[in-house]
């Protein structure tokens, strides 16, 4: 971008109904229809001073314009001519990307894939239109933010810029921040960023600031003609006091100024004469941090990354990646992030898996249910990129090592994704043995990075923690490289702090004595165990040394309140397992179950033990001395019960006691989900093996995963007449695929004649129902 | 009028008995462990939740077609409602995707929470459409006319097709965030969109309800010669 602030143009929408647009009537057909009248518009924002016009294309993609006969490229092809046709040799042209309109998964129904399919067939149509640029424009959600971005950024040669629209909290509707904003736009390779629509100039000013801290990239400014009025709905404010009022931003060294709602070619007017003015010197960016959408980490002060997500050395995790149970993998990441992890570490590499799907899928299922930047960790850089692709947000690289081939494939993906790195130092020679073999490599990482634009401050050199108890005099030469690095390099460090007691006795005090040692040496990203209270208690009395936890605040906080036992939730000295399921008490339940497994096997428990104690509650539910929640309470203990056998199972490799396996849907175009979860809880509780496939579920997805595991058994789950037809293809699939299973469909809208109807081999009037109907099934198919 | 302003959209304390209505609650003893479950996910619904709403006024030609709007009511049970009215509100309303997100993750943790919230911040959504209701009968009533109840896109015979003009025309996505999915499902899901007709002679804010509602046949309420407060 020059060095004068460029005029952008103002809004167009209003602009249009004023010409005749009615409510409901697309822009962009409006537009083709009437070129004349776009024209017009355009002429009057060039001769009001506007140096850039933005063509009618916010609405001009496939998902809005179905059931139009109009094309995506001839909207696209038309608006852009018509712009230029207007803008001549005095304006650029930019197409303009508006969102689709529909809400990404996991809140929505729309994958990040088809996202962007959509944007890149704008794209695409908007350079050979002859657009000069893109703007993506009013985008709520970062992930739909970055499928356009890489979709117009892949797919053609132009310059790309995105803003994007905040409530006056400095949040989007969907929780994303203005930093988060600004970092990851930034690192994706956005040609310019900013601010558009929503709010008028005073909200947007503040945020602005702040944005400006985090970027160098040029900024961008449209706001609204202030904030409409709350009884009449209109924008009061007037051209004149918009142009005084948008001079701040050009003291502020931003780079570009419009308008959006509300504003007309007069306020284009009054701001015009601010290009001018001497722009304001733009301070270099000051601030720099890895992010999700909703939380930044800054690169500064000490931040625990929680290790658990990997399968290494754990069987029940390895499990879980084999069967693709995110739910289990979830539950991880968000107890780390209760436990007051800053970031979470991701890996699921496990021979004979699909890494990069599995990355891919484990990063947004981990991102929909945790606020957390993430640190891919895998060594594939296929795993790595699907990562780098699928997450939200600036993620850390883990990692880059010092070896040629290392260096070659991870750099570059470092650099075209933005993301910050750990540097481990080690390289082809193996593992180092002395501090000056770990200073050297860190030097070498640091020098490449640097040839790639790779700043120190976004690296983060990991000095290898070797197991004292093979090698006991790494510990002294790790801890002096940390400082060494620290001090020459400049760099982050970071450290796999658990390794250090690998094969002692009383483990915790040796992991806690070196990490302490460790921050003490300049480790600023130690990698742990959040759930190891001990360990995060050190880290915290660490933050206190230091003054980052100012006053002692977060200390005093941690471990001032004495732990007060919910008198709701204390178990008699002598409480059964009965009693504690009944009870909905997690914990006793999976301590009593877990005394009882020392004199009976895992079968017994689960047969003589569980399901009886579920049977009971599940007769008071029907006889209604309990309603809803306490048999889903007392489903949830058991599922703790279930858990400490699944562990035990998984350790000793025994045979699983599993009663049978049962597909789980919501069928394809419904997204409610919550009943065919609750027959999930008591289907495991029974001791089936359920395989959820969540919601908004295909008919081929369905019938793939039954043939897959061969299940006797599928329930369908509908909430909507309307997507009940949805419920019926699914079972003619299934027919028609041969598939010998049966079939159980529930949901507030059908009947048993229904079900009848469609097909359905039984109908499940609630969760209850679909345990009786499961057991009945599988009664007569003996699991293998 | 496009907007309405209301101060406090959200009440302090949701209605117990619509809470255990749609918890499935029968009159079974409430011990003290669930009642303070019940508490629990009240609170923490109230606190995620981040209502925004929407309204949009057009006159209704001879036709009970809404003019200048593109949306086109179709059905019986629609017109049987607005009948009288000289006007139609489209309102539309959303507790937000911050609810939407407490609600996935408490489903990893916890299901029982999880059934509580959802039906909480059922509750919820009604209570701020009530109240939106609520103040909008009163300006109505300044004016001198009568306002109906809310009618949906889902109820009798009314289309949920037609949700995608309703959120066009009232700028749902970019006001309030509100969208839709492929299959006309509300996103966030805790959200509503309504309408509502304004009279210059009084109307029954709810006419038969259950006249209109395709769960008639089935409803367990109705056989139980209750009426579920829909």
């Amino acid at each position: 971008m020059e060095d004068k602030l460029l005029i952008l143009d103002g809004a167009m929408g209003t602009m249009l109904q004023a010409a005749g647009l009615l409510p409901g009537m697309r822009p962009e057909v409006f537009g083709l229809e009437h070129p004349e009248v776009v024209r017009a518009i355009h002429e009057a924002y060039i001769q009001a001073g506007s140096n850039v016009l933005y063509a009618n294309t916010f609405g001009a993609n496939a998902h809005k314009l179905a059931g139009t006969c109009v094309t995506v490229e001839q909207a696209v092809g038309a608006a852009v001519l018509t712009a230029k046709q207007a803008a001549g040799n005095k304006a650029k042209v930019a197409l303009d990307i508006g969102p689709i309109g529909e809400l990404l998964a996991p809140l929505g129904t729309l994958s990040f894939d088809e996202a962007y399919q959509v944007y890149r067939q704008m794209a695409v149509a908007g350079e050979e239109a002859g657009a000069d640029l893109i703007v993506c424009e009013t985008f709520t959600d970062l992930y739909d933010a970055k499928a356009a971005l890489l979709a117009a950024k892949e797919n053609t040669s132009l310059p790309v810029w995105v803003t994007m629209s905040f409530e006056a909290s400095g949040r989007t509707f969907t929780g994303t921040t203005v930093v988060c904003a600004a970092t990851t736009l930034t690192a994706l390779g956005a040609d310019a960023v900013g601010i558009n629509c929503s709010l008028g100039p005073d909200e947007i000013l503040p945020l602005a600031k702040e944005m400006i801290r985090w970027t160098n990239l040029p900024l961008i400014i449209k706001p609204n003609a202030g904030l409409p009025d709350p009884e009449s709905g209109t924008y009061a404010m007037e051209a004149e006091e918009f142009g005084c009022k948008m001079e701040a931003f050009v003291q502020l060294g931003v780079s570009a100024v419009g308008g959006c709602c509300g504003t007309t070619p007069n306020f284009i007017r009054a701001i015009a004469p601010l290009a001018q003015k001497k722009r304001g010197l733009r301070p270099k960016a000051d601030r720099r941090g890895v992010c999700s959408a909703s939380k930044m980490v800054e690169f500064s002060g000490l931040h625990v990354v929680g290790e658990r997500l990997n399968p290494t050395g754990k069987k029940r995790f390895q499990q879980a990646v084999l069967e693709k149970d995110l739910d289990y993998i979830m539950k991880i990441a968000v107890d780390e992030e209760d436990a007051g992890a800053d970031i979470l570490d991701v890996n699921v590499g496990l021979p004979g898996t699909p890494e990069a799907e599995n990355m891919a899928g484990v990063v947004r299922a981990v991102q929909s249910v945790t606020d957390l930047p993430l640190q891919l960790d895998t060594t594939d850089p296929a795993a790595l990129e699907a990562g780098l692709r699928a997450v939200c947000g600036r993620p850390i690289i883990n990692s880059v090592n010092g070896s040629e081939a290392s260096l070659q494939t991870v750099l570059p993906l470092a650099k075209r994704y933005g993301a910050a790195i750990v540097g481990l130092a080690m390289d082809e020679n193996g593992l180092p043995q002395t501090t000056q073999e770990r200073v050297e490599i860190a030097k070498k990482i640091v020098n490449r990075a640097a040839e790639y634009g790779i700043p120190r401050e976004d690296i983060l050199i990991d000095c290898l923690t070797l197991t004292i108890s093979a090698q006991q005099d790494q510990a002294c030469h790790t801890l002096e490289a940390v400082r060494q690095v620290r001090r020459q390099l400049g760099t982050h460090c970071t450290l796999g702090v658990s390794n250090i007691s690998f094969g002692l006795p009383s483990r915790e005090e040796v992991t806690c004595a070196f990490l302490v040692q460790a921050i003490g040496a300049g480790l600023d990203f130690p990698i742990i165990n959040p759930n190891q209270k001990r360990m995060m208690d050190a880290v915290a009395a660490c933050r206190a040394l230091s003054g980052e936890d100012v006053d002692c605040a977060c200390y005093i906080e941690r471990f001032g309140q004495t732990a007060a036992p919910s008198a709701l939730r204390q178990a008699p000295a002598q409480m059964t397992i009965d009693q504690a399921i009944a009870r909905g008490l997690k914990e006793e339940t999976a301590s009593l179950a877990k005394q009882l497994l020392e004199n009976c096997d895992e079968m017994a428990l689960v047969n003589e033990v569980l399901i009886p104690a579920l049977d009971r509650v599940g007769e008071d539910y029907e006889k209604q001395v309990i309603f809803l929640p306490q048999l889903i309470q007392a489903a949830n203990a058991a599922c703790a019960a279930f858990e400490v056998v699944r562990d035990r199972i998984a350790r000793k490799g025994s045979a699983s006691v599993s009663q049978g396996k049962i597909v789980l849907a919501t069928v394809q175009g419904d997204i409610h989900d919550i009943g065919k979860n609750i027959v999930r809880v008591i289907l495991e509780n029974y001791g089936f093996e359920v395989f959820d496939l969540g919601r908004d579920v295909p008919p081929e997805r369905v019938v793939e995963t039954v043939q897959r595991e061969n299940a006797p058994l599928v329930g369908l789950s509908a909430l909507m007449t309307t997507t009940v037809p949805a419920m019926e293809k699914t079972i003619c699939a299934l027919r028609k695929a041969g598939c010998s299973c049966k079939i159980m469909v529930g949901g507030a809208v059908l009947t048993p004649e229904y079900a009848q109807k469609i097909g359905a081999d039984y109908y499940a009037k609630d969760a209850r129902a679909s345990a009786q109907i499961a057991q009945e099934v599988l009664a007569k198919h003996p699991v293998h | 009028m496009d907007t309405l302003h209301l101060a406090q959209p959200l009440p302090e304390r949701l209605d117990r008995k619509e809470l255990l209505y749609y918890l499935g609650y029968r009159g079974q003893p409430i011990d003290a462990q669930t009642a303070d479950r019940l508490d629990r996910c009240e609170e923490k619904v109230l606190k995620a939740a981040q209502p925004r709403w929407t309204l949009r006024r057009f006159q209704l030609d001879e036709l009970g077609q809404p003019t200048g709007s593109g949306l086109v009511l179709q059905g019986k049970d629609i017109f049987r409602h607005l009948a009288g009215c000289f006007e139609l509100v489209v309102m539309v309303a959303t507790l937000g995707s911050q609810v939407e997100t407490l609600l996935m993750r408490t489903g990893l943790c916890d299901m029982a929470d999880s059934l509580v919230m959802d039906a909480a911040a059922s509750c919820a959504i009604e209570a701020v459409c009530n109240r939106l209701e609520e103040k909008l009968r009163s300006r109505v009533q300044e004016e001198g006319m009568y306002l109906t109840g809310r009618f949906s896109p889902g109820y009798g015979d009314l289309p949920l097709t037609l949700q995608a003009d309703i959120l066009r025309i009232t700028n749902a996505a970019r006001t309030i965030g509100l969208t839709l999915t492929s299959t006309n499902l509300l996103v966030p899901r805790k959200s509503v969109t309504a309408l509502l007709g304004v009279s210059r002679s009084p109307v029954a804010t709810r006419p038969d309800p259950c006249a209109a509602c395709r769960l008639r046949e089935n409803c367990q309420h109705r056989k139980e010669g209750k009426y579920c407060g829909r």
